[in-house]
């Protein structure tokens, strides 16, 4: 069997196609190296200089503390660097969102982009991978069985003492160590190109977690490759076997995303952004409806009724907006995994899932950047009201409220704060490159391994009573 | 003969399963994406139409004319159908502000931006990426693998030059290809019609007319590389590869590296640049306006009467004698003038950086050309008006309706002599002397006082009528225009190209070794 593994692997080599096939992916892995690389380091610089700018805004309110509470702080999420992995779409993820003490909102996508630019095909390993890599897969393999049939190598080839298991799965290793091959090369080719450049920096975990990417490609090469045996072994022309995998490969890469878009679309239905702020409204309405008239009107001094209740009901308005608005968060979040889900049917559709979910980048990382962000309102909140705790003036009902992103003057401490003691976002932190446990997608890197049998096994069936004459 | 010829050379295409295959995934693909995308944009413009009805509405609650700030849109264009383009990348409402200046456009019809991420397909990435893979399938072997079965040789020996059989290779071919898409798109555009009752302009019609010339002249380009390439070599899977190297090139390398390379040799200017003036010229304004207010308009006084006049809402409650009545409106002035003036200064920073970002953009262009992807996409989107032109053309129009306004206003004089109209709800003979002020505030706290709820006190003010609704310019936008102008050259470009390529591959073929 080591002998028909060397001849595949030479044979494949040597092959002219197989040479122009690898220059292509080569080439592309090194464009993906290049652009992502000078697309990383603008991003960082632009992010640095945004953290840097909230930090000096940030200082200059701290001359009160009731100025600070409510200053609304732009945070921008820090771009990943796995982005040359899995960040094709990034530049359309809100990455946004503003923070005060009182609330959190509003996700936005800041773009750095060029608007003008025509849009090109955004060339991460998702889609080197899952389109041109599988794409090769179907090349190299559409003819594995049924063209030596029809060179009448096949006949040749089976003559020999050795089973049709052996020769299956000697073929089959041949293709997918030239494929993997290939794989490493580009991918060394790209991180070299990243590191030379300065974009990223070399370390064990960036080696580990490419180490870990490479393995969940190559068993989804490894399932491309399994069904081109496959149907090769069931045709006897290598033109129809040619034929059927394109078809094949045009639904798993198209075909089944499209759709997974057209389902998601049609069953969870997302409120547009008028209807989220009418809906507000009404709430907002609804609320203060319930309150007694004297809740509206502000007479008197600031230890009066009348103040308690104003800021009663604006805390109870803010917190309904805000519930409106990460319901309605959520359901976009249910939305994006549900298309992720129905597309995951598809092989390049469960790898575009699990190197997104690996490389926190997409939906995953709009997810811990929301809840991040919730985090942070909430120790805002606990040190506005510790630190007006710690303020006893007695001109102040201290009582912490806000109408949204400011307060009636004195309602609470109006005393300066000192910067080092103000909470600050932390995704100031280093680049956390490899994924916690609870991100790793262990279920869908399962369902890829069982794909694999189950295709292999169907394949060895087909070659098995393959009729070599 | 030559007719025989190329019926038979069409005949054995269509008898392949190949062309099966082909015929029934671009039906697929074709009708599918055309009805998706159709479903799609009627969802947005019921949104639309939602908005700008809502909108609408909202303008029962103008009661001054400085309240006045319409919301501008853009309606989705029914072309986008085909050709995504720009439509969700690039916003599509602007609001009406005499303190800014419209260049940017907030995007009020996309619900889910997190979904926004995948590729969208549209009959413009289908045909660039697919259609043009299956052109080179039709033909790759046209030669070689005819070459290999040996009836290569048998072909020449006829009576027939090698000019006419090539000819007739690239027209069976063509025919073959153009069929299906053909058919698929007409069924799409049937399923438009009657599943979604969707309705072109005449202009639209001549757009998509033109936008199935220069699809086929795609598939005619690449058709001819896929002969060129069956012509180069003697083997079919060589020749397969050599087409599938220069589809890659073409298709996805190419347009990247233009990008790339662009975004290298013209940098755009830092966009931080802008958010610094704005935050510095916002600051140095409040520095202005206050220390104004403190020397030339002490009368004002409290920054909660302070805060008031930054928010327009000036009442009873602020003013308590003529004196600082007249404050007010000195104040309200030159406020009114610094800001104005301050949106002017943005504007033409942020002027400077759109042209930097036009510059490298073309610079783009320019180095993609030769990618006949590239020029289809460029046709795509200008006959569809899904590019950065009708955004900027809408932008355009939104701030020369802002000077509409402004003119307008200037003319009646909200901002000098009849400055009071602009934002105070109260007539001016409130505040025609000292006593009757102090009456009017000693009335209100009495009726206050007496426990009057406070609505019904402050109908004083100016009866709650809102404005009439064409009192002033209403903004109109005639909606995305296709762009023939400058879809003729991508178009003609192509046209080249295949000629170009034509004519190569009939070189080669002349040199052809059959045997």
């Amino acid at each position: 069997m080591l002998h028909i593994i060397k001849q595949q692997i030479k044979e494949g080599l040597k092959d002219a196609r197989f040479v122009f096939l690898a220059i292509l992916i080569l080439s592309t892995f090194l464009v993906n190296g290049l652009v992502f690389s000078e697309q990383y380091k603008a991003d960082m610089d632009s992010w640095r200089r945004s953290v840097n700018q909230t930090t000096r805004l940030l200082e200059e309110q701290t001359s009160n503390l009731q100025l600070l509470s409510n200053y609304e702080q732009t945070m921008v999420k820090r771009p990943s660097p796995l982005a040359f992995i899995a960040g094709g779409g990034e530049d359309r993820i809100p990455n946004s969102i503003t923070v005060n003490a009182f609330r959190y909102m509003d996700p936005q996508t800041i773009s750095r982009d060029n608007k003008v630019m025509p849009v090109v095909q955004s060339m991460d390993w998702i889609f080197i991978i899952g389109n041109l890599m599988t794409l090769l897969a179907v090349f190299i393999s559409y003819n594995s069985v049924c063209g030596e049939k029809r060179d009448g190598t096949l006949a040749l080839l089976l003559s020999n003492p050795v089973s049709r298991l052996q020769i299956f799965l000697g073929k089959y290793l041949g293709l997918l160590i030239v494929l993997t091959a290939t794989l490493i090369t580009g991918a060394l080719l790209s991180l070299a190109v990243l590191l030379l450049t300065g974009a990223l920096t070399f370390s064990a975990e960036l080696l580990l977690m490419t180490a870990i990417v490479m393995l969940i490609s190559g068993i989804t090469l490894s399932l491309m490759l399994l069904l081109g045996m496959t149907v090769s072994s069931c045709t006897g022309h290598p033109a129809v076997s040619l034929v059927v995998l394109l078809v094949i490969w045009v639904v798993i890469v198209v075909a089944v995303p499209g759709i997974a878009w057209i389902l998601s679309e049609q069953m969870v239905k997302v409120p547009s952004s008028f209807e989220l702020g009418r809906e507000m409204a009404a709430a907002q309405e609804a609320i203060w409806d319930s309150k007694p008239e004297s809740a509206q009107n502000l007479f008197g001094d600031l230890f009066s009724e009348n103040y308690r209740l104003w800021a009663e009901g604006w805390t109870e308005v803010v917190a309904m907006r805000q519930l409106i608005g990460d319901d309605a968060v959520a359901t976009q979040i249910g939305q994006a995994e549900l298309q992720q889900d129905y597309a995951s049917i598809s092989p390049t559709g469960l790898l575009d899932a699990i190197l997104h979910k690996v490389c926190a980048t997409g939906v995953e990382g709009f997810k811990s950047f929301y809840r991040g962000a919730r985090r942070y309102q909430q120790q805002l909140l606990e040190f506005t009201v510790a630190m007006d705790r710690a303020d006893d003036d007695a001109e102040s009902p201290h009582i912490v409220y806000s109408q949204g992103n400011r307060s009636i003057d004195r309602m609470f401490s109006t005393k300066p704060v000192a910067l080092s003691t103000v909470p600050r976002w932390h995704q100031l932190s280093s680049e956390r490159i490899l994924p916690d446990a609870a991100q790793f997608a262990f279920i869908e890197l399962l369902i890829l391994v069982l794909e694999n049998l189950l295709v292999a096994a169907i394949g060895f069936v087909a070659f098995a009573r393959y009729d070599p004459r | 003969m030559l007719i025989a010829f190329l019926a038979k050379e069409i005949k054995s295409h269509l008898m392949t399963f190949r062309f099966m295959a082909a015929l029934l995934v671009t039906f697929l693909l074709i009708v599918l994406s055309v009805w998706v995308l159709g479903n799609d944009f009627v969802l947005r413009n019921q949104l639309y139409v939602k908005l700008s009805e809502s909108y609408a509405e909202q303008s029962d609650d103008v009661y001054v004319p400085s309240q006045f700030s319409p919301m501008m849109h853009k309606p989705p264009t029914p072309m986008s159908i085909f050709a995504q383009g720009k439509e969700k990348r690039l916003g599509n409402a602007v609001v009406f502000s005499r303190w800014s200046v419209p260049s940017d456009a907030i995007d009020q019809l996309t619900n889910n931006k997190l979904t926004a991420d995948r590729l969208s397909y549209d009959l413009m990435t289908i045909f660039i990426l697919i259609i043009s893979l299956f052109s080179l399938l039709i033909t790759y072997d046209a030669f070689s693998g005819e070459r290999e079965t040996g009836t290569l040789r048998l072909l020449c020996s006829f009576g027939l030059s090698r000019a006419s059989i090539f000819t007739i290779k690239f027209i069976a071919g063509f025919v073959v290809i153009s069929l299906p898409f053909l058919l698929s798109f007409v069924s799409a555009l049937l399923v438009l019609q009657f599943v979604h009752a969707i309705a072109f302009t005449g202009a639209q019609w001549l757009a998509i007319a033109l936008i199935v010339f220069a699809c086929l002249i795609y598939c005619a380009v690449f058709i001819v590389i896929g002969l060129v390439c069956s012509a180069v070599s003697n083997r079919s899977s060589a020749s397969l590869v050599l087409a599938l190297f220069i589809w890659a090139l073409a298709v996805i390398l190419i347009p990247a590296l233009g990008n790339s390379m662009a975004k290298f040799f013209a940098p755009l200017l830092p966009p931080e640049e802008i958010e610094q003036l704005e935050l510095q010229t916002a600051a140095e304004l409040k520095v202005i306006l206050a220390k104004y207010m403190e020397e030339e308009t002490p009368r004002i006084g409290g920054s909660w009467q302070g805060a008031y006049i930054l928010d327009e809402k000036v009442s009873l409650f602020d003013t308590f004698s003529v004196a600082g009545y007249n404050d007010i409106l000195q104040y309200a002035r030159y406020q009114e003038r610094l800001k104005q003036e301050r949106a002017e200064r943005i504007w033409n920073a942020k002027r400077n950086h759109v042209v930097r970002e036009k510059e490298q953009a073309e610079l783009a262009a320019i180095l993609s050309s030769i990618s006949p992807a590239f020029q289809l996409r460029d046709v795509f989107t200008r006959l569809s008006g899904t590019g950065f032109k009708e955004y900027d053309i809408f932008l355009d129009g939104c701030r020369r309706y802002r000077q509409a306004v402004l003119q307008d206003f200037r003319r009646r004089g909200y901002f000098d002599r009849n400055i009071h109209d602009l934002f105070m709800r109260l007539p001016k003979e409130y505040f025609s002397s000292d006593e009757v002020i102090r009456k009017r505030w000693d009335d209100y706290l009495a009726r206050r006082d007496s426990g009057v709820p406070l609505q019904d006190i402050l109908t004083w003010e100016r009866s709650y009528q809102p404005l009439r609704e064409d009192l002033f310019p209403h903004f109109q936008y005639r909606g995305a225009q296709p762009d023939f102008n400058a879809a003729l050259w991508p178009i003609g470009l192509l046209s080249l190209m295949a000629a170009v390529i034509f004519f190569i591959g009939f070189a080669v073929f002349i040199r052809y070794d059959v045997r």
